[in-house]
This record gives structure tokens, C-alpha cells and sequence, in this order.
């Protein structure tokens, strides 16, 4: 083991390697933080080019590429509400609001450093997580991952304490949004109008663009000329990133809890990144003390869900690694690639090429430090545009957002369809629903709707009697519970105080 | 008149060449355009990369740009190359399940596959029928009590197939549940959770290499090497009235990355991208690429695609019928 680490960071640390690795993390950060773009496309580009390299020279540049795509990719997000990946839109929640607030320096210092945090944990797990991997696997099978997504579902209500019934109906849209399209058990069209844009459902950044970029423009542009996104005097220095960097340190052990749940969510297929980022969002909401700040710019928000972002990417390695089996679209891509490469993934991996597998997580490792510390410099540029003034910003931000929702699937009816949003994210805005149920809900409802009919399909209701199943349905009775009794109790400590 | 037509044979002769050397002439500082029907990334894409690539190389002096329009299980994308301009300028590549959705006659399929200007496929594949490790035959699937396959989605080629082979063996105990995505059917056969699934070769080749499922048959018109032992699904169907079905599918597979232009593209013009993208499949850089991912090549050329593709489409409505209940046909 530590002999094939060794060899595995010998093989990484060559100049040649070196420097492909810092090209392509330039490369990925670009393609995470155009929104519409995103890590697949950029993956797809860069095959070609890596045709006929050295083999692990090819790996590292497509590995080191695709490890900080979402470290790029949530600078949008926390500065204008424009998400650069579907992954990193849980980010905007808090991370936008801090901007508002002024703490943009601060939040995206804690997302860098939570990036990278994340995605060392991530590639490191990786290779702890190889011995287990089979079990996690072969454990988790539709049933189980139904009830799994149901779990996640249980965040609704830690996420819209505030108001249940406000956060409820928000979810409860957010369901019936993820039900547009060609249902993939019926074949039925649900509310395509006989439009085949809308075939394939609606896209979580066009629905993100709109709720949050183009609302929030809107409101910025209903506050008068002069309103800037940041309120009040803003400094915007390395202190700032520097004391959002620390932040990851204070709350380490929420950092390293939401890293490895991302990477364990990684790990079984077909969930996929969105779910990971939602899911750590809300145990970082429920499980932190003095919760009421989330979703008003808390920087646990931005960390738990930074670090989730970056670690599932390890997770999902290691079933394309192992079984050669890809757990995401991007995990297909570059399994595609390793073969064109000569990299033959399965068993053998473990077996034979361990030094190779060490290899990987070193470049991930090393990719994610250097794709989040060259960022710094850049953020610090970067976060002066929220001064600019609402009459010159929000043209311009409008246009990218524009850019986004058509780069996305290529329709211009998506544009419409953001703006469309954005005036129904202004309405929720102006009377307080809250709007990330709404995003929770179409997340995990088309998710929801797949693995509950692939349960019933493969064991029937007898699905419900599995042990894990069981096992989990039990989490999800005590998640209920727990956020019960938690607001409970501060309602009652809300009181004692008022009176 | 002799001399005439002696006259008029030279003239052609000479003419031909020329014609042709003027529609060279045509692609020289061209721009063209190849529509893939999906998103980058994956077989079909990575092929339309490649293709352009070494057909730029054989139409010198042209550049060639692929566009990526996806949606709709490639229909979007098929439909904006049929009513593009016919100036060869522009082709395309989709899924090679679309005849099973033109036959369907699904809604929004506004394209005639026959109709096209085929360019050919660079490779072809076969289709298998993959069990868990206790099937071995088809006789352990008739005689289970319950089968469950996995499929990608409704609609999908794995789905079609599935519910066409459990039509025509009358297995009505085979129960076809979608939404297997990726890699999902082959963890879920790993777990016990399906018990098969339909699937190209080429994408299950490890799996089964690793020992974790037998192929049961496969669909295509030859059995590969090493593999004689095993039946073709045109060996099992008895019922006379159902071969054609199995052509249609045998078919499918032979074409497994269709390349087509507009219809109506100048015979000139069309002969030159017929003549570059065989010259393309054969260049020696894309057989390495070729046989590094796995895929072999195995060039069907424009006009037999043409060929296959028209004698694949004339089923009798009846036959045409199961194909659009197989498609339609959900839990």
C-alpha cells in the first residue's frame, strides 16, 4: 500500500505532469464558471486532444480537469446568483446572500478552501474506500436508494423552518416541475404541449437562472438606479478571503462530515452531484446550532455544501475505477477516455496498476489545492464587479444568465423559459416562500419518481420490508422528529425570551 | 447515331471528372457543418469528432464544425439535418434506434430515414442478451418463473428489443423495467436485482469478460469469432411471420453510427463526401482511435446504408404494428 503510494506521487510529480495538470485545471475552472458550459462539454472538447499522449499524461490532464470544475463553478453563484454547474447551485443559497451582505470575500474564501478540503477528503477516501467498495455497492439498489432520495426529501422541512406550509407548497412546485416531460416509465408526455424542446424536462440551471439570477436582477432593478448588489461600504481585500479561509478551519468538523457523505453519495450510481450538494445542505442546516441564520448568508452553508461538491467527484471515481461502471454522464466520458488511452478499468486495477489508482488520487489531490489557490487572486478581482452600480450590472448580467439558459440544451425557448422564472422568483421573493424547497423538491422528484418505480417494478410493495430499506426508513422517521422537536424547542425559548 | 452516342459517352467521360473536380473545387474554404443529435461526451459524439477530423484531411482546403443539437432521444436532432440545405454542406449523426421510432410513427419524427443522403456508418456492433451467471440458454429463461430485464428507458433500443424478443418468443413472463441508465443495469444484474438486459457488445464487453453474466444471444447476422456455440435470434424466432422483425433488428445494428446529409444533395457533391468519409474511415490514425476504444470498424459505405435503410423500412403494416407496441408498451 504506502509502496504504491510512493510510486503512484513519483509518477505525479514530473514537470511534464506538473504542468499539463495546472493547464488543465485553468481549463476546467473556465468551463465550471461559464454557466451553461460545464465540466461534460469540457471533457468531450479535450478527448480528442488527448489522443495518442502518454496514458497517464492524458489521465492527468482529464482527471486534474474534471476534479475542479465546481471549484470554478460557484463563483457565479455566490457573486451574481448564476450557477456555472447544476452541482453548485445549492452554494447560491447562502453563498449570494453573504454577497448581499457584503461578505463576498469572505464567502468565496470558504468556498475555495472548502473545494479543495473537499476534494482531497474526496480523493483520499477514494482510496480508503476500496476495500468496502463492493459492499456499498452491492447494498445499495433501487429500494434502497428510493428511500434514500425520500431522506433527502425530510430536508424540506429543516430548510423551510420559517414556514412549513410556505416551504411545502414551494417543494411541492418544484415536484410538479420535475414531472415535465416524457416520463421514462410511461413514455406518457406530461405538460410538453407537444413541444419536443420540452421532451427531456426542464434543466435545474434554467430553472436556478431564472428563480434566483433573473429574480434577483429584477428586485436589484425595482430598488432604483443607484442600488448595487452589496448594501452599505464594502472593502474587498485578501483579508476578507483569508478570514472566509479560516472559516473551513473553525467548522473542520462539519467540513470533513459533508466531504465524506459526498463522497459515499458518489459512490452509489445514479444519484448524482445535485442530490450530494442538497442533501449535505441540509444535514449542515440540521445539524448546526443556532440554525436560523441559514439561507440569510451563513458560511456553513457555503462550506457544507463546497466540500460536498468536490469529494462525490472522488466517490464517483471509484465505480468507474473498480467495475467500470460510471456512475454520472461525466464519469462515462471519461471511462470512454481511458480506454482510448490504454487504461483498461476493472478488478485489475486494485490487483495489478494499484500505483496507477495512487496515481489518480494524487493528481486529484494536487489538482484541487492548485485549482482552488489559483483562484484567489482572480476572486479578489472578481468580487469587485458587486460594487458596480444596478444600471450598468444588470444588463449585463441579464445577457450572461441569457448565455447560460441557451449554452445549456442549445434552445432559445429556455431563455423564455428562465425569464419566466425569474418573475416567478421575484413574486416568491417579495412574499417570503422560500426558494430552495422549491429547487430540493425538483431535484429530488424526478429522482423520487424513477427509483420508486423501479422498486415497485423489481420486488413490488415487499420492497418496504428490505432490511437497509427498513434501516433507513427509520433515519427518516428520526430526521422528521428530531427538526420537529428541534423547532419546538426554540419556539418555546423564543417565547420565554419574548416574555 | 452511333457516333452520336459514341459522342455523347465521350463527352460524359470527360465531363463526369470535371464535374467532379468542380464540386472539389466547392469545398475549397468551405465551412461545414456536423450535427450530432446528443450531447457531447459518449459513442456518437466522440465518433462525429473523429469523423471530422480525418474528413476535413481528405477535403482539403474545408473546415468542418460539429454541433451538438440534443433532445428528444436524438429526434430534434435527426429532423434539423433533414430540412437543412441540401448544398452539402451539411450533415449529420444519431442514434441508430430512429427507425424504430419513424416506424412507430412517433409524434414529432418529421424525417424519412430512406429519403436521406447516407453517407455510411463507421462501424457496425452486434446486439446480445446478457443474463446473471444461473441462465445459461434460452431454455433456462422459458422455463424460469419469472425474468425481470432491465432497459434503459421507454423507447429505448434495449426497451424495444426486450419487449420485441418477449413478443415473438411468446415469453410473456419476462417483465421489462426501464430506467436502468449508464452503467445501472450492469450493478443492478451484479446485485440480483434484474436478471438481464439487452445491449450492445461492444458496451458489455468487460462486464462479461469479468465473469459476470453469460451472453444468452445475439442479434446480428453473424456470430462473432470464439462465439459459434451460441444462437442468433434469427436461429430462435420459429414463427415465419415475425422474420422480417428480426431483419429490422439484425439491420439496426449494422448501421450502429449512422452518418447522413439532407435529401437531395447534387449526386457530385454527395459522391465526394461519400469518397472522403470512406477515405476517413480508413486512415490509419482513426483505426488506431478505432481499436483503442474498443469498437472495430467496420465500414458500411453510403450507398449500401442507402440500401439497407430503404429495405428496412418496407415491414407490412401488421409487422409495423408490433414494432409500435413494443414501443409504446410500459408497466
Amino acid at each position: 500500500m504506502l509502496e504504491s503510494m510512493y510510486a503512484g506521487l513519483q509518477q505525479v510529480l514530473t514537470l511534464k505532469v506538473m504542468g499539463l495538470m495546472v493547464a488543465a485545471t485553468f481549463i476546467g475552472n473556465f468551463f465550471g464558471a461559464v454557466p451553461g458550459l460545464g465540466g461534460n462539454i469540457g471533457l468531450a472538447l479535450m478527448i480528442p486532444f488527448v489522443f495518442g499522449m502518454d496514458p497517464f499524461l492524458g489521465l492527468s490532464f482529464l482527471l486534474a480537469m474534471h476534479s475542479v470544475v465546481h471549484t470554478g463553478g460557484s463563483i457565479p453563484g455566490i457573486l451574481f446568483a448564476i450557477p456555472g454547474t447544476g452541482p453548485t447551485v445549492a452554494t447560491i443559497i447562502d453563498g449570494y446572500e453573504m454577497t448581499k451582505k457584503g461578505k463576498a470575500g469572505q464567502a468565496m474564501g470558504a468556498q475555495l478552501a472548502a473545494s479543495a478540503f473537499g476534494g482531497v477528503v474526496g480523493a483520499l477516501v477514494l482510496a480508503l474506500f476500496i476495500p468496502i467498495l463492493r459492499p456499498i455497492a452491492m447494498t445499495f439498489g433501487s429500494a434502497e436508494v428510493f428511500m434514500l432520495i425520500v431522506f433527502g426529501m425530510t430536508f424540506i422541512v429543516v430548510i423551510s423552518r420559517e414556514s412549513i406550509p410556505r416551504g411545502f407548497s414551494a417543494a411541492l412546485l418544484g415536484l410538479l416541475l420535475s414531472t415535465v416531460g416524457l416520463g421514462a416509465h410511461t413514455g406518457i408526455g406530461r405538460y410538453t404541449f407537444g413541444q419536443l424542446w420540452l421532451w427531456d424536462g426542464i434543466h435545474i440551471v434554467t430553472i436556478v437562472l431564472g428563480v434566483f439570477a433573473f429574480a434577483e436582477m429584477i428586485a436589484l432593478g425595482a430598488k432604483g438606479r443607484k442600488a448595487k448588489i452589496a448594501e452599505g461600504e464594502v472593502e474587498m481585500n485578501w483579508s476578507q478571503l483569508w478570514e472566509g479561509t479560516l472559516a473551513v478551519g473553525k467548522h473542520w468538523w462539519l467540513a470533513i462530515r459533508t466531504a465524506i457523505i459526498g463522497c459515499f453519495i458518489g459512490i452509489i450510481p445514479g444519484l448524482g452531484g445535485d442530490a450530494a450538494t442538497w442533501i449535505c445542505y441540509g444535514h449542515a442546516v440540521q445539524t448546526s446550532k443556532n440554525n436560523e441564520t441559514f439561507g440569510k448568508g451563513d458560511i456553513r452553508g457555503v462550506i457544507g455544501v463546497e466540500t460536498a461538491n468536490n469529494s462525490k467527484e472522488g466517490g464517483s471515481l471509484l465505480p468507474t475505477l473498480v467495475f467500470g461502471i460510471p456512475g454520472s454522464s461525466g464519469m462515462a466520458i471519461l471511462l470512454g477516455a481511458f480506454l482510448i488511452l490504454g487504461i483498461v478499468p476493472g478488478p485489475q486495477m486494485i490487483t495489478k496498476h494499484l500505483d496507477l489508482v495512487w496515481g489518480m488520487v494524487w493528481v486529484m489531490v494536487i489538482a484541487n489545492i492548485f485549482g482552488a489557490v489559483s483562484l484567489y487572486p482572480l476572486s479578489r478581482y472578481m468580487g469587485k464587479l458587486v460594487l458596480i452600480r444596478g444600471s450598468v450590472l444588470i444588463p449585463a448580467i441579464m445577457v450572461l444568465a441569457s448565455i447560460g439558459a441557451y449554452l445549456i440544451r442549445g434552445f432559445w425557448q429556455d431563455i423564455v423559459l428562465a425569464l419566466i422564472f425569474g418573475f416567478l422568483g421575484y413574486g416568491m421573493k417579495r412574499f417570503n416562500y422560500p426558494r430552495a424547497p422549491l429547487i430540493l423538491g425538483f431535484i429530488l422528484g424526478e429522482l423520487a419518481e424513477d427509483y420508486l418505480h423501479k422498486s415497485l417494478g423489481v420486488y413490488g410493495f415487499s420492497f418496504l420490508k428490505r432490511p437497509v430499506v427498513l434501516i433507513l426508513l427509520g433515519m427518516v422517521i428520526l430526521s422528521l422528529s428530531f427538526t420537529m422537536w428541534k423547532s419546538y424547542k426554540e419556539k418555546k425559548e423564543r417565547r420565554r425570551v419574548a416574555t | 447515331m452511333r457516333k452520336k452516342i459514341t459522342l455523347m459517352f465521350l463527352i460524359f467521360m470527360v465531363a463526369m471528372p470535371l464535374a467532379i473536380g468542380q464540386a472539389a473545387e466547392y469545398y475549397k474554404g468551405k465551412t461545414m457543418k456536423l450535427i450530432v443529435s446528443t450531447k457531447p461526451g459518449g459513442g456518437y459524439d466522440l465518433y462525429a469528432r473523429m469523423i471530422a477530423k480525418y474528413m476535413q484531411k481528405y477535403l482539403p482546403g474545408s473546415k468542418i464544425i460539429v454541433k451538438n443539437r440534443p433532445g428528444a432521444g436524438h429526434i430534434i436532432g435527426c429532423s434539423e439535418i433533414f430540412h437543412s440545405k441540401p448544398d452539402g454542406l451539411t450533415f449529420g449523426t444519431f442514434n441508430r434506434a430512429l427507425p424504430m421510432a419513424q416506424m412507430a410513427e412517433l409524434k414529432g419524427v418529421k424525417f424519412d430515414l430512406p429519403q436521406m443522403s447516407w453517407l455510411g456508418s463507421p462501424a457496425s456492433d452486434l446486439y446480445i442478451l446478457v443474463m446473471v451467471k444461473k441462465f445459461k440458454t434460452v431454455d433456462d429463461i422459458r422455463n424460469a418463473p419469472e425474468v425481470k430485464l432491465a432497459s434503459a428507458g421507454l423507447g429505448s433500443q434495449a426497451n424495444v428489443t426486450a419487449e420485441l424478443f418477449k413478443t415473438m418468443m411468446g415469453f410473456d413472463h419476462i417483465k421489462v423495467i426501464p430506467g436502468y441508465g449508464g452503467g445501472e443495469a450492469e450493478l443492478a444484474m451484479m446485485r440480483g436485482e434484474v436478471d438481464g438486459v439487452f445491449a450492445s457488445l461492444s458496451s458489455l464487453m468487460s462486464f462479461i469478460e469479468e465473469g459476470n453474466g453469460n451472453i444468452i444471444l445475439f442479434i446480428g447476422k453473424t456470430k462473432p469469432q470464439g462465439y459459434e456455440t451460441l444462437p442468433l435470434l434469427s436461429e430462435l424466432v420459429t414463427d415465419p411471420n415475425y422474420i422480417p422483425v428480426v431483419g429490422f433488428l439484425n439491420t439496426l445494428n449494422v448501421l450502429a453510427r449512422p452518418f447522413a446529409g439532407p435529401p437531395g444533395i447534387q449526386a457530385d457533391r454527395l459522391k465526394i463526401l461519400r469518397d472522403a468519409f470512406k477515405k476517413a474511415c480508413h486512415d490509419p490514425e482513426f483505426l488506431s482511435f478505432a481499436e483503442k476504444s474498443g469498437v472495430p470498424i467496420d465500414l458500411t459505405e453510403g450507398e449500401e446504408a442507402r440500401e439497407l435503410v430503404s429495405s428496412m423500412m418496407t415491414l407490412s403494416p401488421e409487422l409495423k404494428k408490433v414494432i409500435k407496441d413494443a414501443y409504446q408498451s410500459g408497466d
